[in-house]
């Protein structure tokens, strides 16, 4: 072997003089560009074809959050029970969905009711705020709504439900479990003057961060703990204290009605550590909260 | 030259209590003289960098925006003899607390500080025996610190938002010991300084320029401390660090101490300094806090850069 031939190995090449270095470079080069040619024609045959089929239209991609928590089966009957980024049920609140199938076929039109009860072992039983009716939302393709939780499943208190839909077929008494989440918030106080206890569920931030954070609760009351109205009169005053350091913070927006129950403002945690939020509800012009009625957040 | 290190040792081991963004912007910065000198006026700049704050149960808990605060001050100092000096500084307060949908900026007057010492003893004191001129080598530095902090600032009763806040909005005061002691003369000294401090209790009827139910607020007593070792590199330039901190009582509202609300932290500082002439000092320094679990409680940590240019006024006097 002369000393100015290249030594070839696939693409390996001993390089030993300066012409054949040019050379060889412009063969690879040479090769890439033919490579590349081919690349824009594999890539305008693709779109062509794309163009050119009848098949065009992608599915719809739906990206749901919710995860399937139980099913309960009856005859002929499956309803399937959601819940928005969780596979439990928590105490507190819940968005939560359900999807009904007779015959192996959905329903989605129609209304559908939830009835959660609790049982305890001594005492009596109660139920919880719920949704009082479920409609179909094509866009999560389920019946959605909320549930509140007030307790949780323990060896003395089991929570039970009858699921109706439309009017038409119900399932009753099928068993359930709810644990305890974090995030998940509920406070619950007996207002002696009216006689009524009232259920204030945190909706968000289940997750603070440090800086503003949206600020929504759920405001009920019931006089018989069967039936819940959500309360949509009432005015909110929140003050965010940080109890380790004897401070609050400015630029919060006190909760203001939006819909069916709920208030929405903003809470400023100013600094990463544990908050208070005291939250002062007035009814009709009169204050029912306790000065003592707070809901705690750990901001991150 | 032993004055000049009695200026090093006395500026450097004082008390830098830094304020938080959120809790009040009061900065404690006493300017000291030595005794050869008459009065100085200190031009500084501190940049405090807030990493993070510790819970009640002593876990680091980072803070991920940017967030900081940067401290101009003056200050100045004046000798009335051989055993009394006192100073004042006024700072001024810029915030920076970037977060989402917040003001992020605001500025303004801090809370001004006086402070005074009264020495009893200076290291290597002339004194007489049996007729002769002799020098006390046995005795160090010691002196009585007193101070009053005002509010002068704007405190979270009348800002707007946090990044408004340059004051604590209450008035403190301090008393404490300052020791030195020279270890290897113009060589090595050693220097602690401990002080109590207490604040006076303030009565809320506005927070954050909005009508509350009045209430009144009184921060824990305060115990500062300082340790620090000089070193002497020759006559232009010197290093020292110090170890820092407090621990704090708890506050209380309405006479009622809140419980695991005590604040404790320790701090790290390390400067050199540099004397183009006798009368100028520069002194760069870092002071920072180590950011885990177990070395503060219920405060915030930070890298603090400062600097410090100071002018001093020859004493004439023969004290």
């Amino acid at each position: 072997m002369s000393n100015k031939e290249p030594v070839k190995a696939g693409f390996l090449v001993i390089r030993n003089s300066f012409q054949f270095q040019i050379r060889y470079f412009l063969t690879i080069f040479t090769k890439l560009f033919c490579m590349y040619k081919l690349l824009i024609l594999l890539f305008f045959a693709v779109v062509v074809t794309s163009c050119g089929s009848e098949n065009t239209v992608a599915p719809p991609v739906v990206t749901s959050t919710y995860s399937k928590v139980l099913t309960v089966d009856s005859a002929n009957t499956r309803i399937e029970l959601y819940n928005e980024n969780s596979s439990i049920l928590l105490v507190g609140y819940n968005e939560i969905g359900f999807k009904v199938f007779v015959d192996n076929i959905e329903k989605k039109t129609g209304f559908f009711k939830y009835m959660p009860v609790m049982f305890h072992t001594s005492g009596p039983g109660h139920s919880t705020p719920v949704q009082s009716d479920f409609y179909y939302d094509n866009t999560k393709g389920m019946f959605t709504g909320y549930v509140c939780y007030s307790m949780l499943s323990d060896s003395t208190s089991f929570w039970f439900a009858d699921y109706n839909y439309n009017n038409e077929f119900s399932v009753k008494r099928r068993q359930f479990d709810v644990v305890l989440g974090t995030g998940n918030q509920m406070r619950i106080w007996f207002d002696a003057g009216a006689n009524m206890l009232y259920y204030l569920t945190l909706i968000s931030p289940k997750d603070p961060v440090v800086g503003l954070n949206d600020f929504k609760v759920i405001l009920h009351k019931s006089a018989d703990q069967v039936n819940y109205d959500e309360v949509s009169n009432a005015q909110m005053y929140i003050k965010p204290w940080m109890p380790a350091h004897g401070h609050g913070s400015s630029s919060n927006v006190n909760p203001a009605f939006s819909s069916y129950g709920r208030y929405e403002g903003k809470v400023n945690f100013t600094m990463p550590g544990q908050w208070f939020v005291y939250d002062s509800i007035v009814v009709n012009n009169q204050t029912i909260s306790s000065p003592s009625l707070y809901l705690v957040f750990d901001a991150r | 030259m032993k004055r000049l290190f009695f200026i090093l040792i006395i500026i450097i081991s004082s008390e830098y209590s830094v304020s938080q963004v959120c809790c009040g912007g009061g900065v404690y910065d006493i300017a000291v003289l030595s005794l050869n000198k008459r009065a100085l006026f200190n031009l500084g700049y501190k940049f405090d960098n807030y990493m993070g704050v510790w819970d009640a149960n002593n876990q680091w808990r980072k803070v991920s925006q940017t967030y900081y605060q940067m401290t101009p001050s003056l200050s100045a100092a004046y000798r009335f003899n051989k055993h009394l000096q006192a100073g004042v500084l006024v700072p001024y307060i810029f915030n920076v607390n970037e977060l989402p949908g917040l003001p992020t900026n605001g500025s303004g007057i801090g809370d001004v500080v006086l402070s005074g010492r009264y020495e009893i003893f200076h290291e290597y004191a002339l004194y007489k025996e049996k007729g002769k001129i002799k020098t006390d080598k046995i005795t160090p530095y010691f002196a009585v610190t007193f101070g009053m902090t005002f509010p002068s600032g704007k405190s979270d009763e009348n800002a707007n938002s946090e990044v408004d806040i340059t004051g604590k909005g209450f008035y403190t005061s301090s008393l404490g010991l300052s020791f030195i002691k020279t270890i290897m003369k113009d060589k090595i000294q050693l220097g602690t300084d401990l002080s109590w401090q207490h604040s006076f209790p303030k009565t809320y009827t506005k927070y954050y320029n909005q009508e509350i139910q009045p209430y009144e607020r009184r921060q824990g007593d305060r115990f500062n401390f300082v340790l620090s070792g000089n070193y002497f590199i020759n006559f232009y330039n010197s290093i020292s660090l110090a170890v820092s901190g407090f621990l704090q009582n708890g506050y209380s509202i309405n006479d009622v101490k809140v419980e695991n609300t005590n604040e404790s932290v320790v701090n790290f500082t390390a400067s050199y300094t540099y004397y183009p002439k006798t009368y100028l000092r520069i002194t760069p320094l870092f002071k920072w806090n180590i950011p885990s679990n177990g070395f503060g409680s219920n405060t915030a940590g930070s890298l603090l850069f400062g600097i410090n240019l100071v002018y001093y006024i020859e004493n004439l006097d023969d004290f």
